[in-house]
């Protein structure tokens, strides 16, 4: 109610934010194993004294380096554009909170960046100690910053005591933080090898080859071990009518749960498939198909962790919509265009009904739901409605629509809301 | 409309105003001289590029060696270096930067994909020179116009960000697609910031020249004082932009910034004779006293920059300002962090440059 709202009807908000954030945490993680891969990898080209696999650690440093350093950290930069666009209300606690925090993980990203570059840039020109050493350091660093970002982002789910407290600590170390931790810590080694297969299966000596493959697979599939129980152990911190959102069987983010809970054994079993003896193409072009396989796997996980969230933006606290949980009933009894700053419109009237619904919509809905866009398309989910069909459904939020925030506005409001979805846009 | 009714309320600050001022003054000058030396590093190549087609082929190849390899790791310390100022700005007048953003957002969100593409551009210039052939030229201009771009929508963002009174248009348009091309002080503002970069880009090229002239290269004499050249006359051109820019800003702004508050007044004008000092200095090849006086100007310029901003913000900020609840121990723990994270830079740095054995594999 603080803040202006882009207008982005048609393409709809999500799914910009869901793009730019798989492709973001897709690299971030990669970023956090990979660093171990790397100094586990030398070290083992080391004790087995092999050339060969020093120059492909090389290899795949630069490869590490082009991506997680350019496209891993803009992507970054791009999460807090997006969502300072789409939800600056929620952002703007975040930062307010947790600038410390945020200025403590920048730190860590200067001495990542740091050590990266001097890994990358001294290999053959340093001792083999020291430059060990310096692989260590990116890799406890890179892990560093996950254990900052990993207290932000499950605060948003699980924000805890810090709803009465408002103190950065029990914000940060919020119910899920462990949990949270854990399971994203075990994907970042799990990912390091599944990069480690696009690199590896394009070295040309055959034995070789083989043996790097087999050794990434290891990395695949050894984490499996410890990340099924801790997404168990992330199931069970997160409140109960969170858990019951993720597993409606009316809502798109069932499916995509679903689709989490098939591809953890695929995943494992094609990461298995590789250590058969293959071809080089076939195990070039496989290396891909895990990498898809990985993407969706991650995107499916941050999706339903996003959706569990519903009907808030951080939990108890701020709705989707960016309305205060202890505003609502006030916002109720006021009505939302005079609460709002960004209205226009001050209060429906017969003369400014249509300007006035469209207000509505974008005050209230656009965050979550597209206009014919691919997200939770407002036309889509009023197919064949009546208005008076349409206002149970307003009716309902919150209750038996438990995904989404109880309605905000007043009587004319719900109506002004409804003539502009249903008259308008339906048109 | 008055604009005033527009402003969001701010949120709680954890730690006293000024020190979120002091840590956005400091860390906004490093983020702004290390923007100006990318920015300026990209159109030395370019010159470089058009120095190779004439006669001067050997200068345009020794410009592309000293520079090429160095622009990608500019573009990592720039973005790394604005995440802080755009962090301490956002805790400070989020309430102003959210709304400004919100009304440009497509140009916005389209800054993080500009410079993914001018950072694999100048790895590709630096990586394949060569293979590039007659394309080479074309992968710098790209890159180069993609700082350009990201520069001019930083500049209108805090333009829009400092003038509420535009806000009012995103009743009409809503797309997020706002260039505050009707304040005139916007195109002064940017070329200020083009210009400064050119001048940046000279004085690294001097400091590069006279790192070679000490280990004994031929070149590096000739290096050192064309780079303290272009320093010294686009920072003289600058005192023309600069001109510009203070005469195109809103009377009671200037009156508010330079003539009304004291401290303002006397920075501006140690500012100005650090710049005539560092011009002087690179006129009389001396790449050091130039460094340090060019740095002094950037610093006194940003804050003269901020007196500006306070200025155009006066009737809106005792409104908008955010209460203060002190939460000082995650403080303590940035400040271990930053105590530590210095060390292990250190130590890496010294591992770096200590000349060690290869491994015997």
């Amino acid at each position: 109610m603080n803040y202006p709202v882009w207008e982005l009807a048609t393409f709809g908000g999500g799914v910009l934010v869901a793009v730019i954030a798989t492709l973001h945490v897709f690299v971030a993680h990669f970023a956090v194993g990979g660093g171990l891969f790397l100094v586990i990898t030398e070290m083992k080209a080391y004790r087995e004294k092999d050339k060969r696999i020093l120059d492909y650690v090389r290899g795949h440093t630069k490869f590490f380096l082009l991506v997680t350093m350019v496209f891993g950290a803009l992507t970054g930069f791009g999460i807090w554009l997006i969502i300072s666009l789409l939800s600056p209300a929620a952002t703007s606690i975040l930062i307010h909170n947790f600038v410390f925090g945020w200025a403590t993980e920048w730190v860590f990203f200067v001495v990542e960046i740091a050590s990266l570059l001097i890994y990358y840039y001294t290999f053959n020109r340093m001792e083999p100690r020291n430059h060990l050493i310096v692989g260590w350091i990116y890799f406890i660093f890179a892990w560093l910053s996950l254990f900052v970002i990993n207290g932000i982002v499950s605060f948003m789910l699980t924000p805890g005591r810090w709803l009465e407290t408002k103190s950065f600590w029990d914000g940060f170390f919020n119910p899920s933080f462990g949990a949270s931790l854990f399971f994203r810590t075990f994907i970042a080694l799990s990912l390091a090898g599944i990069y480690g297969l696009i690199t590896s299966t394009r070295i040309q000596d055959d034995a070789l080859r083989q043996r790097m493959v087999r050794y990434c697979v290891l990395w695949l599939a050894a984490p499996f071990v410890l990340l099924v129980p801790s997404a168990w152990w992330y199931l069970g911190v997160i409140p109960p009518e969170a858990r019951a959102v993720i597993s409606d069987p009316e809502l798109t983010v069932d499916t995509v749960r679903k689709a989490f809970l098939v591809l953890t054994p695929l995943l494992f079993l094609a990461g298995l498939f590789m250590t058969l003896r293959l071809p080089k193409t076939f195990q070039q072009g496989f290396s891909f198909v895990l990498m898809i396989l990985a993407f969706v796997y991650l995107g499916s996980f941050e999706m339903v962790r996003e959706s569990a969230r519903r009907p808030y933006i951080i939990y108890g606290y701020m709705y989707s919509n960016s309305i205060l949980k202890s505003d609502l009933p006030e916002v109720q009894k006021q009505g939302v265009l005079k609460v709002a700053r960004w209205a226009k419109n001050k209060a429906v009237t017969p003369a400014n009904q249509a300007e006035a619904g469209e207000e509505l919509f974008k005050l209230l809905c656009i965050s979550c739901h597209s206009v014919g866009g691919y997200r939770n398309d407002i036309l889509e989910r009023t197919g064949g409605m009546t208005v008076a069909e349409f206002d149970s459904v307003l009716d309902e939020m919150g209750a038996e629509e438990a995904q989404m925030p109880p309605f905000a506005g007043n009587r004319q409001e719900r109506q002004a809301l409804a003539r502009h979805v249903l008259e308008t846009l339906r048109k | 409309m008055d604009p005033s009714r527009l402003i969001p309320y701010p949120d709680i600050l954890p730690a006293p105003w000024w020190l979120f001022y002091v840590l956005l003054v400091a860390t906004f000058t490093l983020h702004l001289i290390m923007a100006n030396v990318m920015l300026g590093g990209g159109i030395m190549l370019l010159a470089g590029e058009w120095l190779k087609r004439g006669e001067q082929k050997h200068k345009g190849e020794r410009m592309h060696r000293d520079i090429a390899p160095k622009l990608p790791m500019t573009i990592a310390l720039t973005v790394n270096l604005g995440i802080p100022p755009l962090l301490f700005l956002q805790v400070l007048y989020g309430n102003f930067i959210y709304v400004s953003t919100m009304l440009m957002a497509v140009y916005w969100l389209s800054i993080f994909v500009l410079i993914i593409l001018a950072y694999y551009g100048a790895y590709l210039y630096n990586m394949k020179y060569d293979r590039l052939g007659g394309s080479r030229p074309w992968v710098m201009v790209i890159s180069v116009l993609l700082m350009l771009a990201v520069g001019f929508f930083f500049t209108n963002s805090l333009l829009i960000m400092t003038d509420p009174k535009v806000w009012p248009t995103y009743f009409d348009r809503s797309a997020g697609t706002l260039i505050h091309f009707s304040e005139p002080n916007l195109i002064p503002r940017y070329l200020h910031f083009v210009v400064s970069s050119v001048a940046m880009g000279g004085l690294v090229m001097g400091l590069l020249g006279w790192w070679k002239n000490r280990k004994g290269e031929p070149d590096g004499g000739a290096t050192m004082t064309r780079g303290l050249r272009v320093y010294a006359f686009a920072t003289l051109f600058q005192f023309l932009v600069g001109a510009l820019y203070l005469g195109t800003l809103p009377n009671q702004v200037l009156t508010r910034a330079a003539f009304e508050n004291t401290a303002a007044m006397a920075v501006f004008v140690i500012s100005i004779a650090t710049a005539l000092c560092s011009v002087l200095y690179g006129m009389s090849d001396r790449p050091w006293h130039t460094a340090v006086t060019a740095v002094a100007t950037i610093f006194f310029m940003v804050l003269f920059r901020y007196a500006v901003q306070n200025a155009y913000l006066e009737s809106y900020l005792p409104a908008a300002r955010a209460e203060v609840v002190l939460q000082l121990s995650p403080m303590a723990l940035f400040i271990a962090a930053l105590i530590g994270g210095t060390a292990v830079v250190v130590y890496l740095l010294k591992l770096a440059l200590r000349p060690g054995k290869e491994s015997q594999l």
